[in-house]
């Protein structure tokens, strides 16, 4: 029965959704859809008809990239349809809403730009850490071709010559979910607002040191994300005191921080298999220091972070999913209520955003040409400001979008940074140049 | 090498301004290049919005064209010109006007649209009388149109503002109300028996009118006075 079903998704011809990736198209309008992208720049331009059979070769070891979104009766699905998209220039501003038709109806487009490659990915494909596999290799296979040398696969960093695994295009929600369904409490979170510009993704993207961050991270024995998830906390505390907001003063500022839940249950799956934690400050309480709040963030992330806690989230997620009702309601109904749901609860419990894809290692054949990774989220459903940040070369690369005008979250995120004698260097896709 | 003398950061050799404050950069050292490589291409891609809206207003105009040339045709072949079909046709455009219209603009002004639905109520009530005949139009449909329409229209521009703070809002909206729920008992009052008397408008109005001087109170003491605001801390 295993390698009848093992066979069945090596050659997958379809596959259900995840259980991540189930309210995403419900949830997608003519003007948004949950994109991130991930991006690596290499040491000399990009060849585009290099790229073009490299992107070829990776596709076809990832089936779930090479899958179009269809409308079931009762669920949204993704069917094989082949070969890759078409690469394109990059622009101004990325994730811009995705047209699958125009995309050849892929879920995923690669963009060049000079001696870049970004790789956009709607969230139904897969999550960020799925998302760097697919970069990495396919910038392996890119190099193989373009210098001719060999690069060992491994890791993440997956070998074009084999097959997916049945484990690569599980749904690991379903497998490790819990045996209790516990769903996280409901409070709500303080809401950032600010004038909306939804039609230009603003990029400001912030490069440090990794030594120095890592260094005052160990000082106060808390991990780089818990260090930076605290310095972005106070930052939207900063925005709070100023901003306020007669009726959101009571609420909390919390911040989520997605967790990927590969290495906790030991799964290789491709697709979304990542949950998330909610950290974050009552300001009722009173005015917290650096390193009390940095304390905090630090207890907090590791309760959230607690297997059997996740596991119990994932349960509750997947009970709903699994429940006859859900399944037997037909789309065309849950659509607009999947919808209106995850536009009511979507960001309901979070005020920002922050994804640490971690420190990117790659192998010495490959690290000659790399320069630089880089990682961030499209816009939110409802939060306007979000923050995603990378690893590499002894750098960290953290990349704010936002689709408010308003420019303070990562004003005073990287202020902040500078204030503590941090040294900052900033860059933006010149939203400036747009506004002239 | 360029520094942001306002937030300390080092900038990028192809900002121009500062990407947190938008202060703009000078450095007799090491001054702007505009042909440096900037992180981005300068060309952005455009988000289309109104190809969409547009594609479905266009269907939802085909859809409400149908019953319009039907009940057109229809009333020509029956009785050679039209006469009923011209109340059903008034409200399907009537219902175009109010609805579909509005849902072809992204970004609509809502006080702009308010102002266009006063204005196509008056027409619509205009050719209501045309057809119904009667002696209702000018001195109550009309006016209480207009006055409804100012109502929304004021209430809509004190919300939506953002210099007012709520409790002023609220007193202004609840103002706003007391003079609606006078004015219109007077219009019905004329228009019914011929002279002003006013009774049931009066409790609304009053009503109004005490809840506004309750929040003016409340308000002044949620500012100024400590053990209140600690009192009404939610």
């Amino acid at each position: 029965m295993k390698l009848k079903t093992e066979k069945k998704r090596q050659g997958a011809q379809w596959l259900p959704l995840d259980n991540a990736a189930k309210i995403y198209p419900p949830a997608m309008t003519e003007g948004w859809n949950a994109l991130f992208r991930v991006s690596v720049t290499l040491d000399e331009p990009i060849d585009r008809q290099i790229l073009k059979r490299a992107l070829l070769k990776t596709t076809g070891r990832f089936p779930n990239f090479s899958m179009k979104l269809r409308r079931g009766f009762f669920w949204y699905y993704l069917e094989r349809i082949g070969g890759a998209p078409e690469i394109k220039d990059d622009v101004q501003n990325p994730c811009a809403r995705m047209m699958f038709r125009e995309n050849g109806g892929f879920a995923f487009r690669v963009r060049c730009y000079n001696r870049r490659i970004a790789v956009e990915i709607f969230h139904v494909i897969t999550d960020g850490g799925g998302g760097l596999s697919f970069l990495k290799t396919l910038t392996a296979e890119y190099l193989e071709i373009k210098y001719g040398v060999r690069i060992p696969r491994g890791g993440d960093i997956l070998d074009c010559g084999e097959q997916a695994s049945a484990e690569e295009l599980e749904d690991g929600y379903v497998k490790h979910a819990g045996p209790k369904a516990v769903p996280e409490p409901a409070c709500r979170a303080y809401h950032l607002y600010g004038t909306p510009d939804r039609d230009f993704l603003h990029v400001t993207t912030g490069i440090i040191d990794a030594e120095e961050i890592a260094s005052r991270a160990k000082a106060l024995g808390v991990t780089v994300t818990e260090y930076l998830t605290t310095v972005l906390l106070f930052a939207a505390i900063d925005w709070k005191n100023v901003k306020g907001g007669f009726l959101q003063r009571s609420r909390p500022v919390k911040i989520t921080v997605p967790v990927n839940l590969r290495k906790l249950f030991g799964c290789r799956t491709l697709r979304n298999f990542a949950n998330y934690a909610n950290v974050g400050i009552d300001t009722r309480l009173g005015e917290y220091s650096f390193e009390e709040a940095a304390r905090t963030v630090h207890h907090q992330l590791k309760l959230g972070t607690d297997p059997k806690v996740l596991a119990a989230k994932v349960a509750s997620n997947v009970n709903i999913e699994k429940s006859l009702f859900m399944r037997l309601v037909p789309l065309f109904i849950k659509d607009p209520v999947m919808s209106i749901a995850y536009r009511v609860e979507g960001d309901r419990k979070s005020t920002t955003c922050l994804s640490n894809l971690g420190l990117v290692k790659l192998p010495e054949e490959m690290e000659a040409h790399v320069e630089r990774f880089d990682f961030m989220l499209g816009s939110l459903v409802e939060n306007p400001v979000a923050c995603a940040c990378v690893g590499y070369g002894g750098r960290i690369y953290i990349n704010f979008t936002r689709t408010i005008e308003e420019s303070f979250i990562e004003r005073a995120f990287f202020t902040r940074l500078v204030k503590m004698g941090v040294h900052v260097l900033v860059e933006s896709n010149g939203s400036d140049l747009k506004k002239e | 090498m360029s520094y942001c003398v306002n937030c300390g950061v080092e900038l990028g050799a192809s900002e121009k301004r500062c990407p947190l404050c938008g202060v703009e950069v000078i450095n007799p050292a090491a001054r702007f290049d505009p042909e440096a490589e900037t992180p981005y291409p300068v060309k952005a891609e455009k988000v289309r919005h109104r190809e969409v809206r547009m594609a479905a207003a266009n269907v939802f105009s085909l859809l409400l064209a149908i019953p319009v040339i039907s009940l057109l045709v229809v009333d020509l072949v029956k009785d050679g010109r039209l006469t009923w079909s011209l109340l059903p046709v008034a409200s399907i455009v009537f219902f175009f006007l109010a609805v579909v219209v509005p849902c072809m603009f992204r970004k609509p002004r809502v006080w702009l649209f308010m102002l266009f639905a006063v204005a196509e109520t008056v027409l619509f009530l205009f050719v209501l009388k045309v057809l119904l005949g009667g002696k209702w139009l000018w001195l109550f449909a009309l006016p209480i149109t207009l006055l409804s329409g100012a109502a929304l229209i004021g209430i809509w521009l004190i919300i939506s503002s953002k210099k007012a703070s709520l409790p002023l809002k609220m007193i202004v909206v609840l103002l706003i109300l007391m003079v609606f729920i006078i004015v219109l008992q007077m219009l019905i009052e004329i228009h019914l028996h011929g002279r002003i008397r006013l009774d049931w408008s009066l409790y609304a109005a009053v009503s109004c009118g005490l809840l506004s001087l309750v929040v003016l109170i409340v308000g002044h003491l949620y500012r100024k006075n400590e053990s209140f605001r600690k009192k009404l801390f939610f």
